[in-house]
């Protein structure tokens, strides 16, 4: 009895605890299922998510700049990759004291430096420890194994040459984005888009690998400017010494293609180099030949006799008396260096008489010879589209008084650039016609302007041509083997609201070769100090020097010669370099 | 009826294979990107290194100098120039 009882209550007790682990089972399968679809199914997007934000990242692709280069396909600007190396402060522990200095050391870093910017920013993930490395240097970072230190690509501009183009080219800031010169002026051309791409990373971060491009990094484009790399060299080296051996403040030079109004070189001094920023001040960085204006003097005084010529007011053959020397209009008194007596046009030219051109200004009605000059471009931009281009100033013939205009007609009362100078003796040049100048490449001009019939142009350049000879005011701007049709200007500067005695401007624009032009180049020395200040003796020998070398690069026929030995020109037609 | 689904169970065999087939080119495929776009890479930067070696090497400066103090070459003057017809 005792013992079925016994089994019953064993029995009944087995099957009850066998339930209850069975139930307890089930609950707990059932809570295992419920939290299963909870995480695949209800909250399966979020948590994916999640999880992909921590490892699956978009990163940026630097895109390439475009290339400037020159007329002839050299490089004046190109980007190249270098390493940038950062650091992941999170991630850095304890690393070894030898391999800090030892990056301390390559990234020129000071010491206790690397410490100093992990403390510093313990709560950050990225930190530059040092941007724009080499190729070199980046492999040996590499290769010291810091754990949280890290290499990015980037582009790095390069100026092959330098201080050269400095002041064309401007320059770029770290992040390749134009702040200066034709990098700013053509930053939407030059700018590459950057790419995106998805990346997968570890927990620490590390790039483990590349998922998909999102959008491939659209490089820039290519720039091909005006300028000739030879030519801008040989201005650049030879207003460098010019200002050097006159103990001058400044210069420019401005060289364009007589016929398409290209520049085809245009430097300044002091300059700066775009490859080491260390010492860049304002006054040096700014490009003069586009930026600054003054007086051009009596550089102007061809365009006076050309007006009158074209407009009717006197012919060819006129004289002038400029006996006394001086010339009074009301209370005030136009002087020439000295009494010249009786010129024809040419000499007026060749002695640069101050009294001949305002009696002839004087002949004219102001408005025609505002119209004139208004229609060379002056008071208006010479329309390169350099950044901070100058649009210079030209009074207003309404309010122009018998002094003024005579003043006008040697060059006082109106202002410009050195650019709108060259820009305004292209219409001598190319026959009456005046050119629009550009800093692109191209092989015909659409946008010029008849200012002058070509013979009065013509007339004028052979006028000019006497400038250069022994007893004119240019004789040191002459070129061997070329003719040159040339002006000279000595420009008083205004310290204080007056005319100076002491400082001055000294200015050269010639035309070569005078009967078939193909360059036309203004050179401007400021405030030289070194004794000579006549534009002749210190514009005009850059002149000279330039010019003989760029004939030659150019392959420029020298069939024009008065003085010396004939050259031994076999033959030369159709000669192209 | 057995042989439709026969067919279906071949089928289905065949486009897992393919699909897992498919997988491993994509992976091998992309592998080898990663590796070509290293050398690009490296490339790249070995060709920006050249460009400016030999832009610093062509320098007009540069050969200029080397031309008179090398060579010994001077500017013949204008008279001196012989043109030739081509």
């Amino acid at each position: 009895m005792i013992s079925s009882y016994q089994k019953t209550e064993r029995l009944t007790g087995s099957t009850q605890r066998r339930q209850i682990l069975c139930g307890v089972m089930f609950c707990g399968m059932l809570i295992l299922l419920g939290k299963a679809i909870s995480l695949q199914v209800l909250e399966k997007d979020f948590l994916k998510h999640q999880g992909d934000i921590r490892h699956i990242v978009d990163v940026n692709v630097s895109a390439y700049r475009g290339k400037i280069v020159d007329r002839n396909g050299e490089p004046l600007a190109i980007s190249t990759p270098v390493k940038s190396v950062w650091v992941n402060p999170k991630q850095v522990s304890d690393v070894a004291s030898q391999h800090i200095t030892g990056l301390e050391s390559l990234l020129k870093l000071p010491q206790g430096k690397f410490t100093k910017i992990i403390e510093k920013n313990t709560d950050k993930h990225f930190v530059y420890l040092k941007r724009h490395v080499s190729p070199v240097v980046a492999a040996q970072v590499k290769a010291l194994k810091i754990t949280g230190v890290h290499l990015d690509r980037e582009f790095k501009r390069f100026y092959p040459s330098g201080e050269i183009t400095g002041h064309l080219l401007g320059f770029t800031d770290i992040d390749d984005i134009g702040q200066e010169g034709l990098e700013l002026a053509f930053e939407k051309v030059l700018r590459g888009v950057p790419g995106k791409k998805r990346v997968m990373r570890d927990g620490k971060k590390n790039v483990i690998a590349d998922i998909e491009e999102i959008s491939s990094p659209v490089p820039g484009r290519d720039l091909q400017i005006s300028i000739d790399s030879r030519l801008q060299y040989l201005a650049y080296r030879e207003l460098k010494a010019a200002v050097k051996s006159h103990q001058a403040s400044s210069g420019s030079l401005v060289m364009l293609d007589a016929k398409t109004g290209e520049v085809l070189a245009v430097v300044n001094q002091p300059s700066f180099n775009p490859n080491d920023r260390g010492d860049l001040q304002g006054y040096r960085y700014r490009n003069r030949a586009m930026t600054d204006v003054f007086e051009p003097g009596s550089t102007v005084k061809p365009f006076l006799i050309a007006s009158a010529l074209d407009g009717g007011y006197v012919s060819a053959n006129d004289v002038v008396d400029t006996s006394p020397g001086y010339y009074r209009i009301g209370r005030n008194v136009v002087r020439d260096f000295r009494n010249y007596g009786v010129l024809g046009l040419t000499d007026i030219l060749k002695k640069s008489s101050n009294v001949a051109v305002s009696k002839i200004a004087n002949e004219m009605p102001a408005e025609a010879m505002w119209g004139f000059y208004n229609r060379l471009g002056m008071g208006q931009s010479a329309g390169v589209g350099f950044p901070g281009e100058a649009s210079g100033t030209l009074i207003d013939y309404q309010y122009m008084n018998d002094f003024e205009q005579a003043t006008l007609s040697f060059g006082y009362g109106v202002s410009m650039s050195v650019i709108q100078l060259a820009r305004a003796y292209t219409a001598l040049a190319d026959d009456g016609l005046l050119h629009s100048v550009t800093l692109l490449k191209r092989d015909y001009d659409q946008d010029s302007q008849r200012v002058f019939t070509p013979k009065t142009a013509s007339n004028i350049r052979a006028m000019l041509e006497h400038v250069v000879e022994k007893d004119g005011t240019a004789y040191k701007a002459r070129v061997a083997g070329y003719s040159v049709a040339g002006k000279t200007g000595t420009v008083k500067k205004i310290i204080n609201g007056s005319y100076s005695n002491e400082q001055y401007l000294s200015l050269f624009v010639g035309i070569i070769p005078a009967q078939d032009p193909r360059l036309v180049m203004a050179v401007l020395i400021d405030e030289p100090t070194a004794g000579d200040y006549y534009g002749g003796a210190v514009a005009g020998p850059v002149f000279s020097k330039v010019m003989s070398r760029s004939m030659r690069i150019l392959g420029v026929d020298p069939s024009f010669y008065q003085d010396q030995k004939k050259p031994l020109v076999l033959a030369s037609q159709g000669y192209k370099p | 009826m057995i042989l439709r689904r026969i067919l279906l169970v071949v089928v289905f065999l065949g486009s897992s294979v393919s699909v897992v087939y498919s997988q491993y080119q994509a992976r091998t495929l992309f592998i080898e990107i990663q590796r070509l776009k290293v050398s690009l890479d490296r490339y790249e930067t070995e060709w920006g290194q050249l460009q400016l070696e030999l832009m610093t090497l062509s320098e007009h400066s540069r050969i200029e100098d080397q031309a008179h103090s090398r060579l010994n070459l001077v500017t013949p003057k204008y008279n001196e120039i012989i043109y030739i017809k081509q």
